[in-house]
């Protein structure tokens, strides 16, 4: 959590660092903001990713990355202030518009989101893209989930189990 | 640490359906479904979701965790002690109270509450405790005054029930399938009963000592078990009348009628203690009339003291500069007779010649009357505010919170989640010294009772003192506890019941410390309060001599309204 930036030596502007993406593409961003990935945390303190060198994440493709870069960058001054202490109500409303806006995307993205957050370590990342997935449950029928999330059709077995689970438990479907 | 994100999932392209989710992120996205009826919803989606949620370990814990139960209503129990002499019995199981204010979307149809499921008894069921969707019931006595007690466990919206044999009863046979159990019993398949038998030690005195049992179906070995401890854990139990006073927070709290000392009971350890409450402050006696305990907004416990027709709450705060005093302060306080004056009907029904009583005592609202019980009302804790109409108001008796269940209940993957249910009441026994309270008759119960845990009841309950089975002598109400008091004319109840045992069995819950049950004991219950609601009940079996004097009150449903 500790800002990165005077760690070793960066003073005055704060300190970049490059993150590659499985495509090749390079990102340069603060270290301020890199560090709320609990895992590039530690290789930015470890003094990696400055200069040329560049931190490679092959598991996160360059769409997914500048999504994500885009989250730790809205986030990174409160994450800094230690969560919230001195972050006014504005603050923490437009963050919240931020996050709305934010999750409100496809859902392969979304997948691909907080696949990227968890191999990332993101925590407050993970945590949105999953309750964005959640609200998309709330309130469905079993079918409507599945239609929903991109299921396949169920197999006749699946439909029959399904149904006989609707029956059981049918004060939960009204 | 911090190196492992990269080789976990080599998988470049990132995943386009949830089912590309590792189960770890699933699991996550689960733990935020907001009730537990979309829980069970997503269960029924796709079997890896049902393994997820039924299956993996910790799930049901973290969400519980993160997700407030939804309580869907209230059980009301009937209070026996309203059954006017002469009156019919009550008769027919509690009755359930949605909750007016669900804030949750899910919203279930009351009529998915019907106690209807459960297996025939005469005079229906009595509500003992509840904890979660677990309610704990016990057989109203039938014809005459024995009865078989049986205690079943019941989850009503998965309409599936457990019985319990007490402890007592013997020749259980058999066992046959330990499995089945497990299954098809789903969330009625782990909990723990907790029952506290009042014994006299001296077949014609006016004392009884607790003694409190465990019933476990999921954990330990099943069936009945003494618990060496309970009645000691250095605390020298009292030989003195004492009389239910409710459940707090996962402990059950009995008050001594001479100074008000409570004693205290943790449901999750088993393990007695004392608070001690002091009796100057005011004075009055000491019973359930006068005398109960409730959770209170915070949780916290506070006692509610009826003096004079005075409503007080009394609650502990903590004393500058010591660790554990605390000292009694009253938070709340009411003049019945005036706050009432406003109430329709006061000059019918309103005396208040004599003292006013308190029929049941709820976190948020206290159900009073005047001790010639023409009318209920309830005074609303926070606000003080005095109201006759209610629908909770109908039931003089104590209301048990009834949850949603969780999906656990759904499978029977019996994990380990379920943890502790428990479930607690008390009811008074038989009179007899050991006798243990509950007989239950060797019977099975439909579904339940697996049968090898049969076996080990049976040895369970071999070794309680208890006289055996044979009596199914109910115990006598618990009206014991209470009897004397100025309390209810028109009942005329035998004052102080010689020997009779109360038992209190409570069932834990899963996790923690819920509010659950109240206790109302059933009839048999003990100095609990006694019976519920439903109509009459002639509840507990009273035990011997008792009863038949207690059969002989009557029994109507005065009319309220």
């Amino acid at each position: 959590m500790a800002a990165p930036e005077s760690g070793d030596g960066n003073n005055g502007a704060a300190r970049m660092v490059t993150l590659i993406s499985s495509d090749n593409t390079r990102f340069e961003v603060e270290a301020a903001a890199a560090s709320l990935s609990q895992t590039l945390q530690l290789t930015i303190l470890d003094g990696g990713g400055g200069g040329g060198d560049g931190i490679p994440l092959p598991n996160v493709d360059s769409a997914t990355l500048s999504k994500v870069l885009e989250y730790c960058i809205k986030h990174a001054p409160a994450a800094a202030n230690g969560g919230a202490p001195n972050a006014t109500a504005v603050d923490r409303a437009e963050l919240e518009r931020f996050d709305n806006e934010f999750v409100n995307i496809d859902q392969s993205v979304l997948y691909s989101l907080i696949m990227a957050a968890h191999n990332l370590e993101i925590e407050g990342l993970q945590s949105l893209v999953a309750k964005k997935v959640a609200d998309m449950i709330k309130g469905k029928s079993p079918m409507e989930i599945r239609r929903t999330l991109g299921f396949p059709d169920p197999t006749p077995e699946e439909q029959a189990e399904m149904n006989a689970h609707m029956l059981e438990y049918g004060w939960a479907y009204e | 640490m911090k190196t492992r994100a990269k080789k976990e999932h080599p998988r470049a392209a990132g995943p386009t359906t949830v089912h590309n989710l590792p189960d770890h992120l699933i699991t996550l996205i689960l733990l935020r479904l907001d009730s537990s009826a979309t829980l069970i919803r997503a269960a029924a989606t796709c079997k890896l979701w049902r393994r997820t949620i039924t299956g993996t370990t910790g799930f049901l814990t973290q969400y519980r965790a993160l997700n407030a139960p939804c309580v869907a209503g209230h059980y009301h129990a009937f209070h026996p002690d309203w059954i006017e002499y002469g009156e019919t019995p009550i008769t027919g199981n509690p009755v359930f109270v949605p909750s007016s204010s669900n804030n949750n979307n899910t919203i279930v149809d009351s009529r998915r509450f019907s106690l209807d499921f459960l297996p025939e008894s005469e005079m229906g069921w009595a509500i003992a405790d509840s904890h979660g969707s677990l309610l704990l019931l016990f057989k109203r006595g039938t014809g005459g005054g024995f009865q078989r007690d049986e205690l079943v466990v019941c989850d009503p919206l998965t309409r599936r029930y457990q019985g319990i044999l007490c402890p007592g009863s013997i020749n259980l046979d058999g066992d046959d399938d330990d499995n089945n159990h497990a299954k098809g019993s789903g969330g009625v398949s782990n909990f723990r009963v907790v029952l506290v038998d009042y014994f006299n030690p001296e077949p014609e005195g006016y004392y009884y000592k607790p003694e409190p049992c465990v019933f476990s179906l999921g954990n330990d070995d099943g069936g009945w078990r003494e618990l060496p401890s309970a009645s000691t854990n250095g605390i020298t139990l009292p030989e003195l009348s004492m009389t239910f006073a409710g459940r707090v927070n996962g402990s059950l709290y009995w008050v001594t009628g001479e100074d008000g000392a409570m004693l205290v009971l943790d449901k999750a350890t088993t393990t007695f203690s004392w608070i001690t409450f002091p009796p100057d402050t005011v004075g009055g006696s000491y019973d359930k009339w006068t005398f109960r305990v409730i959770g209170g907004d915070d949780g916290k416990l506070r006692v509610v003291r009826m003096i004079n027709s005075n409503l007080m709450v009394f609650a502990q705060r903590h004393q500058q500069g010591s660790d554990d005093d605390e000292e009694w302060v009253i938070e709340k306080f009411l003049r019945l007779p005036e706050a009432a004056g406003d109430l329709p009907g006061r000059e019918e029904y309103w005396y208040f010649q004599r003292n006013a009583m308190i029929v049941a005592a709820h976190d948020k609202y206290i159900l009073v009357t005047p001790q010639e019980k023409t009318c209920l009302f309830s005074v609303e804790l926070d606000t003080l505010k005095v109201e006759r109409e209610h629908e909770r108001n109908k039931y003089p008796g104590q209301a048990y919170p009834c949850e949603l269940p969780w999906p656990p209940v759904l499978e029977a993957y019996a994990g380990d989640d379920h943890g502790q249910y428990q479930h607690a009441c008390c009811g008074p026994s038989p009179p007899r010294r050991p006798a243990p309270a509950a007989v239950e008759p060797p019977r099975r119960f439909c579904r339940t009772l697996p049968g090898p845990r049969a076996g080990r009841a049976r040895a369970a309950s071999a070794a309680l003192p208890g006289p055996r089975a044979s009596q199914v002598t109910p115990p006598p109400l618990p009206l014991a506890g209470a009897p004397s008091r100025p309390g209810s004319p028109r009942l005329r109840r035998p004052p102080r019941a010689p020997n009779w045992q109360g038992r209190a069995v409570s069932t834990v819950p899963r996790r923690g410390p819920e509010p659950a049950g109240v206790a109302s004991p059933p009839p048999p219950l003990v100095g609990v309060s006694t019976r519920r609601s439903w109509s009459a009940c002639r509840v507990a079996l009273p035990g011997p001599p008792r009863l038949a004097r207690l059969r002989r009150m009557g029994r109507r449903r005065s009319d309220w309204r």
